[in-house]
């Protein structure tokens, strides 16, 4: 455990709880928008599923709806944000590109394009032969695909480490929340060690997002979708896009518990490949049997036989806080209104962070968004079957 | 005759690539990936990645390719490229009763005790030759005796394999190597012998060419045949020092010690315990002195300076523990080896779900008990892995854990001294840590450019700015700056991130030491590898 080595403030205007992206992003739009924010985490910072993720900035795999019209919005965000701050996180807009290797996979993917286009989104199929020299590593054995010019990556710690520094905001390790009750015009905060009184308190934890909530006495159902990677050497660019099979739609979507896989591949700015991805329900449990790590390189080497004599250096696992109903939980706890729930993204957290913070602020403040945060509250999970 | 970068290189049998640059003073063999500086050997046994040269399209490690006529090689400019098809030549799929992994003292002890019994024995090695790190000096003629052991008909001995993951399980642990060979092994009982590495305190300058551990330096002198032109100095802390100072006399034209700790002051009644030690230790020290080494004790390198390579040292006295750099002087010298003690390898022990238990500030050690089992049944552990403590300990340990072993498979097994032995080896490491441990204040030797992850040249400064930040153990630090990230997976730099982000930390000091992937492996080798239809789902 993180030994805590900064003294806490007795109050604060907001407190965050979660130093990962989502709490990093909350934070920083709170200060520059003017508010008092302390800023603390269990452990480390970036300690939890941030560091795991893959840096995923992307349209592509939004389902038409409140999924894809909050996405539009924060990579909008994210292309201000990236101006900003720089190669320091290295940002890239290189495009995502979904491929079939079925007909049936195909007719999957032109529908989808076809209500995602409807809602604003830029892209366009293409043939086998057009991705064929979009991306030559790739198999051959694929009958089409999509292309989707906006989708982008980021390295997601680098993000998170660039809004602190700029921000100058200080984060309080190794402060896990013990209790949150109501008082006067606000909450009190109970930690291991240390009590805190605030106005308001952000509930950006993650995966861990549900044992917050247990300490405010309620529940979100939010809980951790484990996944795990592949890390190549670091290789001269062989990859140019985001790559991965239709099928990831469907994994990403699905409710099963035994592990499920779905080919991804991407590239990164420091020349090293991940490699995906895998989705189960297994509680926090950090090691995978080894066959899963099998069944992960071979989805990898049918996608692109080319990786196949590449080294695998390390492997990891990221715990997805994922929600009920695959959509981010932004709102008020119906109990404790002052309790601000800002979790849920499963696999799109990094992505979804600018316009989650935004809306945040919403929901403190008032601060006019231009998305409709009716579907997000959590208010809506009251009668939905928690995990 | 070998060609690299199109100079033809001689060489002597038997040795490797990267010998045979460094006896022509070729000690640069690339360019480090992203300050670009000239970087050469460094650790001389394959774990710290550094020595890649480029060989037909294959960033291979010049430490671990033996020299041959038809190589033509070249400066590597990148870590891993596609063209690349280097991987096991054949695979198989073993059960067996018995695997003992690593055949250093403790795998070799363990496996002539198992042998002598009539148990059979698969003996997985890293290297090409029996004898580990402590006896890969002396190989071919010179073998040491104990490597006999790998010969016995009972031993299927498999050398240059590394375990790439390993799974407990109570219907037999699985290991998966790579390497000469893919083996896929079921194995009832595991020894872990898997021993330690050199452990390395950074400061500014230490990634020069020329620089390197004090085992480098070591193997060098003794059995590559090298003979170090100019002025050597062996620094640093630890009781390795003084056989490395030892070997690196006969090859340098002058030598120095430099130890940060001073000698070994035990009582009469201790003297009396240890004889086999003690002898050793005073064998060392009078070696030096009749060969004319420099000595000096409490006194540290602050600095190695050069433009392209290693030309000279900043050394200082401590005083109290801090080096006083009013006293500091400049040698010019042409090698430095440097050790700071062994850290244990605990990647199979933390693979196979073994407890570990709090080391030095730089390491954990696996928990074992007074039979040598770790806390995985089935699994034991004997040598470094339980706690650094030399060849001695080594071999104690591992006759104890093969008596443990054979007793699991129902022998009767002779009661012996091994577990006294074992102690008084354990009591006498001890000691010497306690009298040779690296100075406490070494983070004041290090500056804001001082190169602390030399795979992903991550400077101190930006770990320095990763804390500030609020990152508090090293896989938040490792995120934010990228220290760990490289191709030796935290092996060189773990340690020493481990201390700079949990300085009053009492767990164990594991840091980046948790590595699911414990070897580079190729993508076609983990996919061709058997997808078992009954998991075991790893450690609960």
């Amino acid at each position: 455990m993180a030994i805590s080595t900064t003294d806490l403030p007795t109050d604060c205007e907001v407190l965050v709880i979660g130093a990962g992206i989502i709490g990093a992003s909350v934070a920083a739009a709170l200060v520059q928008a003017g508010h008092q924010v302390v800023l603390v985490d269990a452990g480390s910072l970036v300690a939890g599923s941030t560091a795991a993720g893959e840096g995923n900035l992307m349209l592509s795999d939004k389902l038409p709806g409140p999924e894809l019209e909050l996405a539009l919005w924060s990579l909008k965000l994210w292309a201000e944000q990236a101006a900003q701050l720089g190669e320091a996180i290295e940002f890239e807009a290189k495009g995502g590109l979904v491929v079939a290797r079925t007909d049936e996979q195909l007719v999957a993917v032109e529908e989808m394009l076809a209500r995602q286009r409807e809602q604003g989104v830029e892209a366009g199929l293409v043939s086998s032969a057009e991705i064929a020299d979009l991306e030559p590593h790739l198999t051959e054995d694929l009958v089409g695909g999509a292309l989707y010019p906006g989708d982008c990556q980021v390295q997601p710690v680098l993000a998170v480490g660039a809004l602190l520094k700029r921000d100058r905001i200080q984060v309080h390790t190794g402060r896990r929340v013990k209790r949150i009750k109501a008082r006067d015009g606000g909450l009190t905060i109970e930690f291991e060690s240390g009590e805190l009184r605030c106005d308001w308190a952000v509930n950006a934890a993650g995966a861990w997002a549900g044992d917050v909530a247990n300490a405010a006495g309620g529940m979100i159902g939010v809980g951790p979708r484990r996944g795990r990677i592949l890390v190549t050497e670091p290789v001269e660019t062989m990859i140019h896009h985001k790559v991965y099979e239709a099928d990831y739609l469907a994994a990403t979507q699905s409710g099963e518990s035994h592990v499920q896989f779905s080919a991804v591949v991407e590239g990164t700015a420091s020349g090293t490949i991940l490699l995906g991805s895998s989705r189960e329900f297994a509680g926090f449990e950090g090691e995978i049997a080894v066959s899963d790590l099998v069944s992960l390189a071979r989805r990898a080497v049918s996608l692109y036989p080319a990786l196949s004599t590449l080294r695998i250096m390390r492997s990891y696992t990221g715990f997805r806080p994922a929600s009920p109903d695959h959509l981010p939980v932004i709102g008020p706890d119906p109990t404790l209104p002052r309790l601000i729930h800002a979790s849920g993204h499963e696999g799109a957290g990094i992505g979804l962070a600018p316009a989650t913070a935004q809306t945040v602020r919403h929901h403190i403040d008032g601060h006019q968004i231009p998305v409709d945060p009716g579907p997000f509250l959590p208010s809506r999970l009251v009668d939905l079957e928690v995990r | 005759m070998f060609t690299f970068d199109d100079e033809a290189i001689p060489f002597q049998p038997g040795q490797t690539v990267a010998a045979a640059l460094n006896a022509q003073g070729i000690r640069a063999f690339r360019k480090s990936r992203f300050l670009k500086q000239e970087r050469g050997q460094f650790c001389g046994i394959g774990n710290c990645w550094e020595c890649l040269v480029e060989n037909n399209g294959q960033e291979v490690r010049a430490c671990r390719t033996p020299a041959s006529d038809e190589l033509v090689l070249r400066s590597a400019t990148a870590i891993g490229s596609p063209t690349q098809d280097f991987g096991p030549a054949t695979s198989e799929t073993l059960t067996v009763e018995v695997t003992v992994v690593g055949a250093g003292p403790a795998g070799l002890s363990a496996t002539k005790t198992l042998t002598a019994l009539g148990i059979e024995v698969l003996l997985l090695d890293q290297e090409s030759a029996p004898g580990g790190q402590l006896h890969r000096a002396e190989r071919g003629d010179k073998a040491h005796s104990s490597t006999r052991a790998a010969q016995h008909p009972l031993v299927d001995y498999r050398p240059g394999v590394s375990v790439w993951a390993a799974e407990p399980s109570s219907s037999g642990h699985r290991l998966l190597c790579t390497g000469s060979e893919a083996l896929d092994v079921t194995s009832r009982f595991v020894l872990i012998a898997t021993g330690a590495q050199e452990f390395t305190l950074p400061f500014p300058g230490w990634q020069l060419p020329g620089v390197t551990t004090a085992g480098a330096a070591q193997l060098l002198a003794k059995s590559q045949g090298v003979h170090l032109d100019g002025t050597a100095m062996v620094a640093g802390s630890g009781p390795f020092l003084l056989p490395v100072a030892k070997a690196v006399s006969k090859a340098a034209d002058r030598t120095w010690l430099v130890d940060s700790g001073h000698p070994l002051e035990l009582t009469r009644a201790e003297l009396a315990l240890y004889p086999q030690q003690i002898s050793q230790y005073l064998g060392y020290r009078s070696a030096l002195k009749s060969s004319g080494v420099n000595s000096l004790h409490r006194y540290v390198v602050l600095e190695a300076f050069g433009r392209y390579e290693l030309e000279a040292v900043g050394i200082a006295p401590l005083i109290s523990g801090r080096p006083d750099r009013s006293a500091r002087e400049r040698i010019e010298i042409d090698h430095l080896a440097i050790s700071h003690g062994f850290v244990p390898n605990l990647d199979l022990g933390l693979n196979l779900g073994c407890a570990v238990e709090t080391g030095s500030t730089f390491s954990g050690r696996l928990a074992v008990d007074t039979a040598q089992w770790t806390s995985i049944n089935g699994v034991a552990a004997a040598g470094e892995s339980t706690g650094i403590g030399g060849g001695i300990k080594a071999m104690a340990e591992g006759i104890v854990a093969a008596r443990s072993i054979a007793a699991g498979l129902g022998y009767k097994t002779p009661r012996g001294i091994a577990r006294v032995s074992v102690r008084r080896a354990r009591e006498f490491a001890r000691i010497v840590v306690e009298s040779s441990g690296p100075l406490t204040k070494w983070r004041e030797i290090l500056t804001p450019d001082t190169i602390i992850c030399r795979c992903e040249d991550v400077a101190y400064g930006a770990i320095a700015e990763a804390l500030a930040l609020g990152a508090s153990d090293c896989r938040s630090v490792k995120g934010l700056t990228r220290c760990g990230m490289g191709m030796c997976q935290g092996r060189t730099c773990g340690p020493v991130l481990q201390a700079l982000v949990s300085p009053t930390t009492q767990e164990p000091a594991l840091g980046l030491q948790r590595r699911t992937i414990s070897t580079p492996v190729r993508l076609a080798d983990i996919a061709n590898t058997n997808i078992r239809s009954e998991n075991s789902n790893g450690p609960s």
